[in-house]
Formats: structure tokens, sequence, C-alpha cells
């Protein structure tokens, strides 16, 4: 593996948001959730609206504890990018946005699902809630966060 | 590690070696790179662009024919 210091800024980045956005996830899934269940618990948008503060606060404080981590590690070392950190990130991005676009276009055909089949055909409802559709759509973002750093570090591995 | 390599090798580490003292970072330095490309490069696990090719021969003094070799994966 490389070590910190023969990074490039844009693989650093990736560890840090890979790293710090994989705990807050983890953390935010195991609050909303029972095991590995998908199903979130029924919290009213109160108790909800705290956990996402919760993800926000420890967003914040892994970034910075981790940041300054690869910043005593590498000392004073300015930050340098250029065109194959550019054609990595690409990729990334593009991976990112597929996953994106899926999760999005699953989670607004279960909103229909929910509410222009249910009542008609007698079948489950993905999304019943406010707090399912918001938890539905920070989920893949966060996979989509996540998929686009995971593959731009594999990139700089090949 | 050990991934694919690309179908444009180089002997860009050789010339480097032989004819001038820069070390990695001096070269990334001098073309506008950065050191972990410039290792991708020699390592033949990227092929850089037209233009940082050119840099990278004129700074070593070569032809960028003569310091980029390409290697089809095809039969011709």
């Amino acid at each position: 593996m490389t070590k910190i210091q023969d990074m490039s800024s844009t693989q650093r980045n990736s560890w840090l948001v890979l790293l710090a956005d994989g705990a807050v996830f983890a953390w935010f899934w195991q609050k909303m959730t029972v095991g590995l269940s998908p199903i979130p618990i029924a919290y009213d948008m109160n108790e909800f609206g705290k956990i996402v503060l919760g993800v926000i606060i420890l967003t914040v404080i892994l970034h910075a504890v981790i940041a300054s981590i690869f910043e005593f590690a590498t000392g004073s070392q300015k930050s340098e990018r250029d065109e194959r950190d550019v054609l990595i990130e690409r990729r990334g991005a593009a991976w990112g946005y597929r996953i994106l676009q899926i999760g999005v276009c699953a989670v607004v055909f279960g909103i229909f699902w929910g509410h222009v089949w249910h009542e008609s055909h007698e079948v489950t409802s993905v999304f019943t809630s406010h707090v399912e559709i918001i938890f539905g759509l920070m989920v893949v973002s966060y996979i989509a966060d996540l998929a686009k750093h995971a593959v731009m570090l594999h990139g700089y591995g090949r | 590690m050990g991934g694919k390599k690309t179908t444009i090798t180089n002997h860009i580490k050789r010339v480097r070696l032989a004819r001038t003292d820069y070390s990695q970072a001096a070269l990334a330095e001098k073309v506008g790179a950065t050191r972990q490309t410039i290792i991708a490069v020699e390592a033949q696990k990227y092929a850089p662009s037209l233009e940082l090719a050119f840099r990278i021969a004129h700074v070593l003094g070569e032809r960028v024919d003569e310091l980029f070799i390409f290697a089809p994966d095809w039969d011709e």
C-alpha cells in the first residue's frame, strides 16, 4: 500500500472521505435500523432530526481528526494534483453518479409503488413515511459517495 | 498492485538515469506533474497525455517517438 507521504492530495482526500464518511454511515445505519435490516425504525421527524444533526456533527469531527492525522504524517507538503488525478477522479465520479442515478430511481419507484399501486393491488409499500424517504435518499447518497472514492482508490492502486 | 500495463511503453527511467541526475520528484517538478504520476508512467501503468509526453521528452532531451513505444495489443 502507498504511504501517506507518497500519496497525491486527491488520493489522500479520497482516503479521508472513505474513512470518515464510511464510519459516519455505519453509525447512521446502526442508529436507524435493527441489525442489517434495510427497514428503518419508525422514528418521528423530531427524533430523526436529532440523528441527522448527529450525522453532521460526527462528519465534521471525523473529517477534522483524520485530516489532522494526515497533515501530521505529511508535514508541510503542498497539495498538488495533475492530469492523472483528474482522470482518476473523473472515473470515480462517473461510477458515483451512475449509482446515485440508479438509487434515486429505486427510491422514486418505491414511493410510486407505495402510493399508486398499494391500495388497488394490496402490495407491500416500500416507503410509507417522510423519514423512510429521507433515509432512503441518504443511504443512496452515502453509497454513491463511498463508491466514488473506492473506485478512485482502486484507480490509484492499478 | 501490479495492475494492467498500458499499450504505450517508455524508456523514461533508463534515459532519466543515464542522461540526467533528476530524481522522480525533480522530473515531476520540471514537467508539472506529481511524483506519483512519474512513478506510474515509469512503471508502464499510466500512459501520459500527449502534452505531458512532449514535456517529459523535452526535459530529458529525447524525441517523443524514441522515448515512447506504441505496442498494440491486437494482431497487425
